[in-house]
């Protein structure tokens, strides 16, 4: 089950065929490039912020993977799907920026802004719940962050976070359970559990 | 112990576990699926913890603002358009050029070293490629006056030399693994001697060793 508003990019077949828009950016053809560009800037730029927190270097960021991709394009030989190979380059130019930095990507004081007034209760409930486990997520290292955030938010099977991250599936699963229990550590309440 | 997530003890339950998140998101394959919901039949826990998760996920999945796409593509442009320049022929050239003038003095020294070793070098081998062979073919080209000659395998010593001698000539080389001797006769004698060993039945080939006078 995905939610409604979640893109699904590693669900289904993508209309314009994506191998075949690598091949032409192969190719040097800028209008592929334009049409792959289109296609994935926002799941990049959600990726981005989440992981390095910083909205500022989330453009940056995404042209740095996407000139990668048109550099590289003809070394994408089809064993992973597009997605994961350019989410993969996102990852470590991401790393790569907060390595620049000296960050280890946490969030740093309140960023979310307060609930307009005049909304009804259940939609003010939902929204504070959201806030809080964004400000939960964000306490995260940036590896766990983005497992949960593949997972989460992009729908990714765990095989397909290790191909994107760089490490084995074991991994995967150890970095999402640490990132469970230090959310329920930091939701506390909610996290109720009847043994 | 809330923040506990699994029994160590269940391998079902750890499995599950471990898998929820992926459940939630409905990636597993038919197979870790099937295992998954037949352990939540049983688990009143793991039902709970799902249901959280999917709290969880759909938390997540609200929006972030996105930087502008149209001004980050211009961008992309200007970024592509500095790396197909970089690449081209004429401007990888000019940027060795501009190298070489930026770098410092004892580094362009050294390089010029190195170039003019590695011109040497080449020089010396293509040279070497071209000095005589310590064997003759046939074709290869001589000097004017010597003759390439090749007798019959029976003919005897005294016979060949008494031949050789009959047309005016010496042997200066030879014989080859393929039998040619290289003759030397006086500049301008060299079809009276080529005419004299023909007529005779021990010589099977007598010529010009030059090759271009062929």
């Amino acid at each position: 089950m995905k939610p409604d508003t979640a893109p699904a990019p590693f669900s289904g077949a993508p209309p314009p065929d994506e191998a075949e828009l690598l091949r032409r950016i192969a190719l040097r053809d800028r209008r592929a490039f334009d049409v792959l560009y289109r296609g994935y800037f926002h799941r990049l730029s959600r990726f981005l912020e989440r992981i390095t927190h910083r909205p500022y270097l989330t453009e940056e960021i995404i042209n740095d993977t996407m000139v990668v991709v048109w550099r590289k394009a003809h070394t994408f030989n089809g064993t992973s799907r597009v997605s994961t190979w350019i989410f993969a380059i996102a990852w470590r130019k991401a790393l790569k920026a907060l390595k620049r930095l000296g960050a280890t990507a946490e969030i740093t004081g309140d960023e979310t802004p307060a609930p307009e007034a005049e909304e009804p209760e259940s939609e003010f409930v939902r929204r504070e719940w959201r806030e809080r486990i964004a400000r939960a997520l964000a306490t995260l290292s940036a590896e766990h962050r983005a497992v949960v955030e593949l997972t989460y938010y992009h729908g990714c099977a765990y095989r397909e976070i290790a191909q994107i991250v760089g490490c084995p599936v074991d991994t995967v699963k150890t970095r999402m359970y640490h990132a469970r229990r230090k959310l329920k550590e930091l939701l506390g309440g909610e996290a109720e559990d009847s043994r | 112990m809330s923040l506990r997530l699994f029994r160590a003890d269940d391998p079902s339950e750890r499995e599950a576990e471990a898998l929820l998140a992926w459940y939630v998101n409905g990636t597993l394959d038919a197979s870790e699926n099937a295992r998954v919901e037949r352990h939540l039949a049983q688990c009143v826990r793991c039902r709970r913890e799902a249901e959280r998760l999917r709290e969880v996920q759909s938390a997540v999945a609200q929006e972030v603002p996105a930087p502008a796409l149209e001004r980050a593509l211009a961008g992309a442009h200007a970024r592509l358009d500095e790396f197909d320049q970089r690449w081209r022929p004429a401007s990888l050239m000019r940027r060795l050029a501009k190298s070489w003038r930026t770098a410092p003095l004892p580094v362009r020294g050294a390089l010029a070293v190195q170039f003019v070793l590695i011109v040497a070098l080449a020089i010396a081998l293509t040279f070497d490629g071209e000095s005589p062979a310590p064997y003759r073919t046939l074709s290869a080209p001589s000097a004017a006056g010597t003759l390439s000659v090749v007798f019959d395998s029976a003919t005897q010593e005294a016979e060949l030399r008494a031949l050789i001698a009959g047309a005016g000539a010496r042997i200066v080389g030879g014989p080859t693994s393929a039998g040619v001797y290289t003759i030397e006769v006086a500049p301008g004698r060299e079809n009276d001697a080529i005419e004299t060993l023909r007529a005779s039945s021990a010589v099977r080939f007598a010529e010009r060793a030059a090759s271009s006078g062929l």
